[in-house]
């Protein structure tokens, strides 16, 4: 990042409190990250990692009793500032940010035709005439590739299939040319075979708008090979930090590793289990004083417990938080030290040759 | 087409069997006799009498069997003649009367019911979203005030402050023509009418409006970069407006029993007092002929709820 001009996007030791019954849940402690112009980046975590709070914090979607620290830089305009007088920024959410929500089927207005969904912020933002809306809200469809755009304006979500709605909501995002898109989890609620189709066009949209994009998802699979980035979250915090390549081929952070087992493999032999991470995520009203993970670590030491890593530089722009990062000799002692003893130092019980017995009987991985 | 065919022809069928029913029950009420000619009506005994009472049962078809005067009474009825008054002149004619009457009724109504819209809408989209805790626990006991009081009181208390004390609006309704540049004479009677239904409105709208503002959809919009005011108008309003469009049609009804109230206290002669004095006084013509023109006018107003469905969500269409 040195040397270069500054990030299109900067956020910096991003804290987000929201107050409830059971006390204060901390879903995002003190994340930190760059997003150039028309880079994109994956941000990949369990439900309640707090990826989506931190997606939301930057589109300003955050419930007003959420308490929110820390700095959001954008091009120079500090966001949060912005967002407390939300009044004189008016043009910028839905025009330089956007964002695609999860599930097509409810994030669009019902009563609405689709076309003047898309056209709606167009007119709003931009100051663009009922026609000059309207013919640019049929090219935007044309260029998600919705077949007969010009039938399709008229008609109302329910008309359209998850698919197709779902590329409704992305032309929708785009209708005023963002610099950044923000995806969180835009193919989880549609057909498998949909998925790839949309994946593969938010990649496409980017590449020919030169757009930066922020791919939120529980899925590693659905970054690989598409972001040039990747964060990996747990508990708010950032795990492990850097380009999609490195993470699947020498990723740093325990986490990271389980996460990449979770994915079924084509070539494994039919009826292969699946392989989940024993536990559950925990829910962070008080921030644990060690690492976050530590409980559902097969590597976890004494260290992990009494101390928090931070999140170290190994080069490369290659960032993780771990004490005993995976393929260092310190995590293998520690795994054989665990193994020896039959469980860690958080007392999760682990086999001989290092598997934790969670991961055979535990239940699956999460269900977003 | 199909679709007016069978509103048209539910219509024709429900007005066949109300007229039908209200007929037959009003012939068990009692003997119009009394009221067409007085207390003559019970002396049998003299010839000179009894000759009238024969005159008036001939001139009025009461010595006719019933199904041949309901059959009778309908044939004029299509042709928009209402009949004569059961009096002893049977003037003025039944459709002189309602012609005179009804314009301030439906006035009133009208004016009502823009009113309940006017103020129930906003007040409900601004309480389903105010994050203002004290001022929307305010608002929901003026709501249930409103609710509770019964329209007489509430009536007479405007009258009272608003027209003696304060002396902005006429106290009495000036009945003279011509009555359009009178308009302004029916605010208060409609504004007695509307705040009961207005609060009734407000408490449907805030609960949908609370749950649709939970929506993704709305969160999509916010996402929009749009103004909250934009959100809440646009995006919000019209999915919420559901109850409301339903208790309106439904409320129509209750409008008319509520305006014939209102006019007692108002002194507006409008067809509500008309309805009473026309049941007290048997006379039989002029009750039918509002039933009918209620009845209708309830159809109507579910037709015009309908369509209004179909206008707030597209799902509806077919």
């Amino acid at each position: 990042m040195t040397g270069r001009q500054a990030p299109l996007l900067s956020v910096r030791d991003l804290k987000v409190v929201f107050p409830t019954p059971i006390g204060m849940v901390h879903a995002v402690d003190g994340v930190s990250f760059d997003l150039e112009a028309g880079q994109s980046m994956g941000i990949v975590g369990e439900s309640g990692s707090g990826k989506t709070v931190t997606a939301k914090t930057l589109m300003n979607l955050l419930p007003s009793y959420a308490l929110v620290d820390g700095s959001v830089n954008f091009d120079g305009r500090d966001l949060r500032a912005l967002a407390a007088e939300r009044k004189t920024e008016k043009h910028l959410w839905g025009v330089e940010i956007s964002m695609v929500f999860q599930d097509p089927m409810t994030s669009l207005n019902p009563v609405k035709k689709v076309g003047e969904q898309i056209a709606e912020s167009v007119r709003y933002h931009l100051g663009q005439t009922r026609t000059a809306a309207r013919r640019q809200a049929g090219d935007l469809l044309e260029q998600v590739g919705i077949p007969e755009p010009g039938r399709r304006l008229d008609e109302y979500p329910h008309q359209l299939s998850g698919g197709l709605r779902q590329r409704v909501v992305i032309a929708a995002a785009l209708a005023c040319e963002p610099r950044i898109l923000i995806a969180d989890e835009p193919t989880t609620s549609l057909d498998v075979t949909v998925q790839k189709h949309i994946l593969d066009l938010l990649d496409d949209l980017r590449t020919a708008r030169g757009m930066a994009m922020i791919l939120v998802t529980h899925d590693l699979g659905v970054v690989k090979g598409r972001t040039d980035e990747v964060m990996v979250m747990y508990a708010g915090r950032t795990m492990e930090e850097a380009s999609t390549e490195a993470v699947f081929s020498q990723q740093g952070h325990p986490y990271t590793e389980a996460l990449i087992e979770t994915i079924p493999k084509i070539n494994s032999a039919s009826h292969t289990r699946l392989v989940p991470i024993p536990g559950q995520p925990p829910v962070t009203t008080s921030p644990p004083t060690g690492c976050p993970f530590a409980d559902r670590c097969r590597y976890a030491t004494d260290l992990c417990v009494a101390q928090g890593p931070p999140l170290t530089a190994l080069g490369n722009g290659h960032h993780v938080a771990c004490h005993t990062p995976v393929r260092t000799p310190a995590a293998e002692t520690a795994l054989a030290a665990n193994a020896a003893r039959g469980h860690t130092a958080t007392g999760l019980e682990i086999h001989q040759s290092g598997v934790p017995i969670g991961a055979v009987t535990g239940g699956l991985g999460e269900q977003t | 087409m199909r679709f007016w065919g069978l509103r048209v022809g539910m219509l024709i069928a429900l007005l066949l069997a109300v007229s039908m029913f209200t007929f037959g029950a009003m012939n068990l009420l009692g003997d119009p006799l009394f009221n067409i000619l007085g207390p003559v009506a019970g002396d049998t005994e003299n010839p000179e009498n009894l000759a009238k009472i024969e005159a008036a049962k001939e001139q009025f078809y009461l010595d006719r069997p019933l199904p041949e005067r309901y059959v009778r009474w309908l044939g004029d009825f299509v042709t928009g003649d209402f009949g004569v008054r059961f009096s002893a002149s049977g003037q003025p004619p039944v459709s002189e009367v309602i012609k005179e009457r009804l314009p301030r009724t439906l006035a009133l109504s009208g004016m009502a019911m823009t009113f309940t819209l006017a103020i129930g809408i906003p007040w409900g989209v601004w309480s389903g979203s105010t994050s203002k805790k004290g001022l929307d626990r305010l608002s929901t006991g003026v709501a249930f005030f409103l609710v509770s009081i019964p329209n007489f009181a509430l009536g007479v208390v405007l009258l009272y402050a608003v027209g003696f004390r304060l002396g902005w609006m006429p106290v009495r309704f000036d009945a003279g023509d011509p009555f359009w540049q009178r308009m302004h004479q029916l605010v208060l009677p409609a504004l007695t009418l509307a705040l009961g239904g207005a609060a009734v409105y407000q408490r449907l709208l805030r609960t949908d409006m609370i749950t649709t503002l939970q929506e993704d959809f709305i969160l999509m919009a916010r996402a929009k970069g749009l103004s909250r005011r934009h959100i809440l108008f646009r995006h919000a309003l019209r999915p919420s407006l559901f109850s409301v469009v339903t208790l309106f049609g439904i409320n129509a009804g209750a409008v008319f029993g509520g305006a014939l109230i209102v006019e007692l206290i108002f002194g507006i002669p409008g067809i509500g007092s008309l309805f009473v004095e026309s049941i007290f006084r048997e006379d039989f013509p002029v009750v039918l002929a509002l039933v009918m023109i209620l009845t209708a006018g309830f159809v109507v107003m579910n037709f015009v709820v309908d369509v209004l469905y179909s206008i707030i969500d597209p799902r509806v269409r077919q």
